[in-house]
């Protein structure tokens, strides 16, 4: 078991096609603002902070430029992360168990609606051999969920099945970006993303901002059940996705068991599972390496009546297919962990949660995977 | 004072010289001849198009290429919606990575492991592009 790191508040903004109100800043501001209230915490109490966001969708070097006085890094000690801001948190989370740090404010935020997404994730590939055909990540999920689909031996129908899941789920969640109650026809109806993926498939272009705020396990005390303790964590970076089996996710089955290992939990201890599925395929493939089904069992775990729920419970958000934006993704999902097993997660609560496990991925289909354990209680 | 938000646009251009290093620069030199050139990773024999440098899973430099077959299998497909191309990912005879390319042909024919087969371009200059596409040429 690793030492001790706790999560002790976490806060999101809603997440909506497009925040024209507020500037990057006003939007980060939000957050912060949201989670000094939620757990009492005086801004002069927090003397570390990172951070991650992305050049390209900021339109904007050192991106963190833009937040670094509403995350209140005026003179203090704050670094950012280009990736998921799960990587933020795992980064955060050193700092303290370093003993450096008694409190690190993580915070992830994304406007999708500035840029151009097509045009933006274009910039993530290979200059010679793949930016002149115009590849972005949105022809690149079309091509792994068309792949993944045909090994695992499912069709469009499972995809269908997963994207009505969790836009289900999301009506019990007010920070959705979209929810409802949608037949397989309409979903499979719906206008293309990319071939097998529907835009009902695929995670709508989204804005928003999400904050955590991590403490040593002295400071925990004083935070009695809203104290969630950090039980593990795991990465692990893959090959470039043309060199790589898309239809796996070794990386993220690494990373996992590491984080399993450290937290000394197994995957059938796990309640809830928050999985970084912007599209439908990834729910699938991520949630056989995170070791909660087998592919075997797919089909038979699809046709239930709650698909996908052995004992833990899947994206009790909706997860990202109903709307969060890249960047911001992976660390909404830690803060939906937290918020499940602190008791406050609303409507969409999962009766006695216990364990929580969160996932992230950045890179073309998923390169770089990471993993947070999460358990009840500071101890 | 009015209380909503203007929105400034722009448009961010910078010209970029990107190094292509000697892996990449034989396989843009090779499409001029239509040849497509891969590497082998001399530990673990793994092939690779486009070729490689270094290979990361044994981490040692390559220094072996060689070329081959313009014909492979068609590992995957999509189309990106208002897109008027055919994606597709393939592997090549005897290599053991994938090449994203367009796909040409019927869209009605493909199917995941149907053969494929290079369409060159004529008046090539050393670009991806010296490829037009991959054909569909057997299920
Ligand atoms: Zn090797």
């Amino acid at each position: 078991m690793m030492g001790r790191v706790v999560i002790v508040g976490a806060v999101q903004t809603r997440y909506e096609p497009r925040k024209a109100h507020q500037a990057i800043n006003e939007l980060v501001y939000e957050v912060v603002a949201g989670l000094l209230k939620q757990t009492g915490v005086r801004m002069q109490e927090i003397d570390s902070m990172v951070t991650a966001s992305q050049d390209a969708w900021d339109g904007k070097t050192i991106s963190s430029m833009s937040v670094n006085e509403v995350v209140g890094a005026y003179l203090k000690s704050e670094a950012k992360v280009a990736a998921d801001g799960i990587q933020a948190l795992i980064y955060g989370a050193a700092r303290i168990l370093a003993g450096a740090f008694d409190y690190t404010l993580i915070v992830a935020h994304c406007k999708e609606s500035e840029g151009q997404p097509d045009e933006i994730t274009k910039v993530m590939f290979d200059p010679f051999c793949e930016r002149p055909l115009g590849l972005n990540d949105a022809v690149a999920a079309g091509l792994q969920a068309r792949r993944y689909i045909s090994v695992a031996g499912i069709d469009s129908r499972a995809l269908a099945l997963v994207s009505q899941k969790n836009h289900r789920s999301a009506k019990r969640n007010p920070l959705a970006q979209r929810s409802g109650d949608y037949s397989l026809d309409e979903i499979l109806a719906a206008p293309s993303f990319a071939d097998p993926l529907t835009e009902l498939m695929a995670g709508p272009r989204s804005d928003g901002a999400c904050a955590l705020l991590l403490a040593s396990a002295e400071k925990a005390a004083a935070f009695g059940d809203r104290a969630v303790c950090i039980a593990g964590m795991g990465n692990s970076t893959d090959s470039y996705w043309t060199d790589r089996d898309l239809s796996e996710a070794e990386a993220l089955r690494q990373a996992a068991q590491r984080a399993y290992t450290k937290a000394g939990i197994s995957p059938d201890q796990v309640d809830v599972a928050e999985i970084s599925a912007r599209y439908a395929h990834e729910e699938l493939l991520y949630g056989e390496a995170l070791g909660l089904w087998k592919r075997e069992e797919l089909s038979a775990l699809l046709a239930e009546k709650n698909p996908l729920r052995k004992r833990t419970k899947v994206n009790p958000s909706g997860g990202p297919i109903t709307g969060n934006p890249t960047t911001v993704a992976g660390l909404a999902r830690v803060a939906e962990g937290y918020l499940q097993l602190a008791q406050l997660a609303g409507d969409r609560q999962v009766p006695g949660a216990q364990v929580a496990v969160a996932h992230g991925a950045s890179g073309v289909c998923g390169q770089s995977q990471s993993v947070v354990i999460l358990r009840r209680g500071n101890a | 004072m009015a209380a909503e938000s203007w929105a400034v646009h722009q448009k961010i251009e910078i010209p970029f010289q990107y190094t292509a290093g000697p892996a990449v620069t034989r396989f843009l030199e090779g499409l001029k001849d239509k040849l497509i050139v891969a590497s082998v990773c001399s530990k673990c024999g793994r092939r690779s198009v486009p070729p490689l440098s270094f290979c990361g899973r044994c981490w040692r430099p390559i220094a072996e290429f060689i070329s081959v077959s313009g014909e492979g299998t068609l590992l995957s497909f999509t189309r990106r919606a208002g897109g008027d191309v055919l994606y597709g990912m393939i592997q090549l005879e005897g290599t053991d990575s994938s090449l994203a390319h367009y796909v040409t042909g019927e869209v009605g024919r493909l199917r995941i492991g149907c053969k494929v087969a290079a369409v060159w371009r004529a008046g090539r200059t050393g670009s991806i592009l010296d490829i037009e596409g991959f054909r569909e040429v057997g299920n």
